[in-house]
């Protein structure tokens, strides 16, 4: 890490404009929190393709997080094709997240509405149970998704 | 190869090179400031005070006696409570504060390597005390010359004796090192002085009433001389201190009461026992320096023994195992017990750093 | 690569036994945390790992095969104790120069620009610190030697929040440039799930987990069901239950997800698996205590 900045110091010259922060309650795993942030911030604009995330150093040293986690964060941008790591140089945006559709989002909701959410009300749950029981499902797809992940990801590299 | 001799080839091959002596000493004279001025200004002082006494001594040659001789009384005092004071205020505290206060976990956990901090350490201090207390016994000697036309002090008796120059640097030794040692067994600041001023005074007093006698006797019971009489003599003087029965034979014979207390008021056994050692004065008292310098040894090695070395020296660490240390099969065998997926994260950190 | 490796370590005092049989492999890089409630054998694990203590039977060695308080060890493992015991009488300038002569490697530029930064008094007699201030200088030192394994025991308690998300950037930063390893014991959750990749959870002297944190998620799950329809079930071990309930929350942990098929289970945090962990030990200890009553 100190390569780049002997040989690049213009790149200090160009703080990247995202700075993370970390919710500890949400349950929802740090290194998740840091790509959420990332594809909230492109979707709001806040990032363009060609921007640079922030370096490890500086993550850690701002929000005290364990320098893996950071790793894995960028590492899963760029599975996700989100960003691509130039060696010696830094971490850069290259695609937006691919958005969903207007189309696609009300079709969801509208299903969520008059599908799950009516089959809800009729068994008699109400707004609290609803939500809760949102809540667990969420975590729960998370997770799995997480943790399949992970074990694809460990599978490749053995 | 064995394992052992691998394994500390490759502790050689990954130590850096050791700190110089001259770093650990200037780090001693950072840690021990305080305790190091004390004991240098101590022996200055003491210096300074007998050098005061000698001046002051005032000999009335007519009758042979001091007009001050209170002033005598001063020195043996100074004389005998400045090994006492170092070991009690130098030496015991020494490591007993270390202990005490926690900070033993810095300083032994420091790149130095403990067994070499604690030798200059100590060596630093022997150094400072040898010094010191050399200077404190030219200024002993100069009062023995002003002292010269009396003899007041008989050169053995047991004041006289002791405060000898040279002797005087090895009991400071000594009391030093056993300080030292009772400190790292107590562990313990105020404790550790406590014990050490009572062992101390009990080995004064030992010496006092026992030890010294005895070593005379032992001294001229060792004497050989072309003379049958003072072998016999001295063989007297070895017999009648004790005979096992509480009874004061003197040449296989019982010797009354009575007859003790004459030649015990009188002396006599003095008399003997200093006319067949007179040739061997020095003698006896280098047996005696290295009686300290034995004590102040074993006070070392002892320290060092409680200071965690023991194992060390003693025994091989059971760390040093093939099994623990060529460890594939165990850690292989300890990540398939918790199972799963093994994060590569630790593994591919490397690869994806240089990308920020 | 291991950091720390212990095989059935075990240390009895006089009057307990702190440590039972643990064993251990931790990879280097890692930052470890300790956990467990008082007098579990934290620190003691901590000083066998410094050669501070001596096990009383079974090995430990660190940075592959270096015995514990050997020279090669002490040059490349150091060490920040509980509560920073410091010498209280000299000034923290002095105190640097004589850490800086004590090891073969020290980074007096480091030293000097990170006490600044915590805005600790070069001049200031030692003792007159705050117990924070202490702490940060005992850390301060310790990074300057530059080593590859770093021990910590408690090293936050005597912070205030500030110093201590402070004190934790620094670290990561620290770990992060230099690829160090950390081993640190800590009382708290939030700080430990945020900094560690690596968490070993001793209880009574017995190692409960030593796995990375990812792994203790994913091998931990929340069940509620009848504490009947656990049983029978392959490759699961119930953690914690509620005692005395037709049905419940069960904390139970497994690597074979498929076994918990057809029941009601959910991942959890590590707070709730390593509460579920305490709870169960002190379950024993006072099923135990009436034992023998």
């Amino acid at each position: 890490m100190d390569i780049d900045k002997d040989s690049l110091p213009t790149q200090q010259d160009h703080p990247s404009p995202i700075s993370f922060g970390l919710d500890l309650r949400s349950g929802v795993p740090t290194y998740l929190q840091l790509v959420q942030q990332v594809e909230a911030a492109l979707r709001l604009g806040h990032l363009q393709v060609g921007d640079r995330l922030p370096k490890v150093k500086d993550v850690v040293s701002s929000i005290a997080i364990n320098p893996n986690t950071v790793l894995k964060a960028y590492r899963e941008l760029e599975i996700r094709g989100i960003t691509s790591g130039r060696p010696g140089v830094g971490t850069f945006i290259v695609v937006a997240p691919p958005t969903i559709s207007t189309k696609a989002f009300d079709q969801l909701r509208s299903e969520l509405v008059t599908g799950w959410l009516r089959d809800a009300r009729g068994v008699g749950l109400e707004d609290d149970a609803i939500v809760a029981l949102f809540h667990s499902a969420l975590s729960e797809s998370m997770y799995l998704a997480n943790s399949e992940g992970s074990r694809s990801e460990s599978d490749g590299d053995a | 190869m064995t394992a052992l001799a691998e394994q500390e080839s490759r502790g050689d091959r990954l130590r850096t090179p050791g700190v110089k002596i001259r770093k650990i000493v200037r780090a001693v004279f950072i840690r021990n400031r305080v305790p190091l001025a004390v004991l240098a200004c101590l022996f200055v002082a003491s210096a300074l005070i007998i050098h005061w006494l000698s001046l002051g001594i005032v000999v009335k040659t007519s009758s042979q006696t001091y007009e001050n001789p209170q002033y005598l009384l001063y020195f043996r005092l100074l004389v005998f409570s400045l090994p006492f004071l170092v070991g009690v205020l130098g030496g015991a505290p020494l490591l007993a504060t270390e202990y005490e206060s926690g900070t033993f976990r810095f300083t032994q956990t420091q790149g130095v390597g403990r067994r070499r901090l604690l030798l200059v350490t100590l060596a630093s201090y022997l150094l400072l005390l040898i010094a010191g207390s050399g200077f404190v016994s030219l200024a002993i000697g100069q009062f023995y010359r002003a002292d010269s036309p009396v003899q007041p002090m008989p050169i053995w008796a047991i004041g006289g004796f002791f405060s000898q120059p040279l002797l005087f640097v090895a009991m400071v030794v000594a009391c030093f090192c056993a300080g030292v040692f009772i400190g790292a067994v107590v562990r313990r600041t105020v404790a550790g002085i406590t014990a050490a001023v009572t062992t101390l005074s009990i080995g004064a007093l030992l010496i006092y009433v026992e030890l010294f006698q005895k070593s005379l006797v032992f001294m001229s019971s060792s004497v050989t001389t072309n003379f049958d009489s003072f072998q016999r003599h001295a063989y007297l003087i070895a017999d009648w201190v004790e005979n096992g029965h509480g009874q004061r034979i003197v040449n296989g014979g019982l010797l009354s009461p009575a007859q003790f207390q004459i030649l015990h008021v009188t002396r006599h056994y003095t008399f003997w026992v200093q006319f067949v050692l007179a040739s061997r004065y020095h003698s006896v008292q280098l047996l005696w320096a290295v009686i300290f310098l034995l004590i102040a040894v074993v006070g070392i090695i002892g320290a060092f023994i409680r200071l965690g070395g023991k194992d060390r020296l003693l025994t091989r660490p059971k760390a040093t195992d093939q099994s623990l240390r060529a460890s594939p099969s165990f850690s292989k065998g300890r990540k398939g017990e918790e199972g799963g997926p093994k994060s590569g994260n630790l593994n591919s950190k490397n690869e994806s750093e240089e990308s920020n | 690569m291991n950091a720390l490796t212990t095989e059935k370590l075990t240390k009895a005092y006089s009057t307990k036994v702190a440590l039972h049989d643990c064993t251990l492999a931790i990879p280097q890089g890692s930052v470890v945390a300790l956990v467990g409630p008082n007098g579990a054998g934290k620190t003691t694990l901590l000083e066998i790992a410094t050669g501070l203590v001596k096990a009383t039977s079974g090995g430990a060695t660190v940075l592959d095969g270096l015995e514990p308080g050997s020279l090669a060890a002490l040059q490349r493992v150091a060490f920040v104790a509980q509560d920073a015991p410091l010498y209280q009488a000299i000034s923290v300038g002095s105190l640097v120069h004589l850490a800086e002569a004590l090891n073969p490697i020290f980074d007096r530029d480091f030293a000097i620009a990170r006490l600044k930064e915590v805005e600790v008094p070069w001049k200031r007699r030692v003792g007159k610190l705050s117990g924070g201030q202490q702490a940060q200088v005992a850390l301060t030192l310790a990074m300057a030697r530059r080593p590859e394994l770093l021990v910590l025991d408690e090293p936050t308690s005597g912070l205030d929040p500030l110093a201590r998300q402070e004190f934790l950037a620094h670290l990561m930063n620290q770990v992060a440039t230099s690829g160090m390893s950390v081993i640190f014991s800590s009382h708290s959750l939030a700080e430990l799930e945020r900094v560690a990749d690596y968490l070993v959870l001793i209880v009574s002297g017995e190692i409960q987990i030593a796995s990375p944190l990812e792994e203790i998620v994913a091998h931990h799950r929340v069940v509620v069901c009848a504490p009947g329809d656990l049983d029978g079930r392959h490759e699961i071990e119930v953690i914690d239950r509620q005692l005395d309930v037709r049905f419940g929350s069960h904390l139970v942990r497994t690597r074979n997800m498929e076994t918990l098929r057809g029941l009601d289970s959910h991942a959890t945090t590590l707070e709730e698996i390593v509460l579920g962990y305490l709870r169960r030990a002190q379950g024993i200890r006072v099923l135990e205590e009436i034992g023998r009553s």
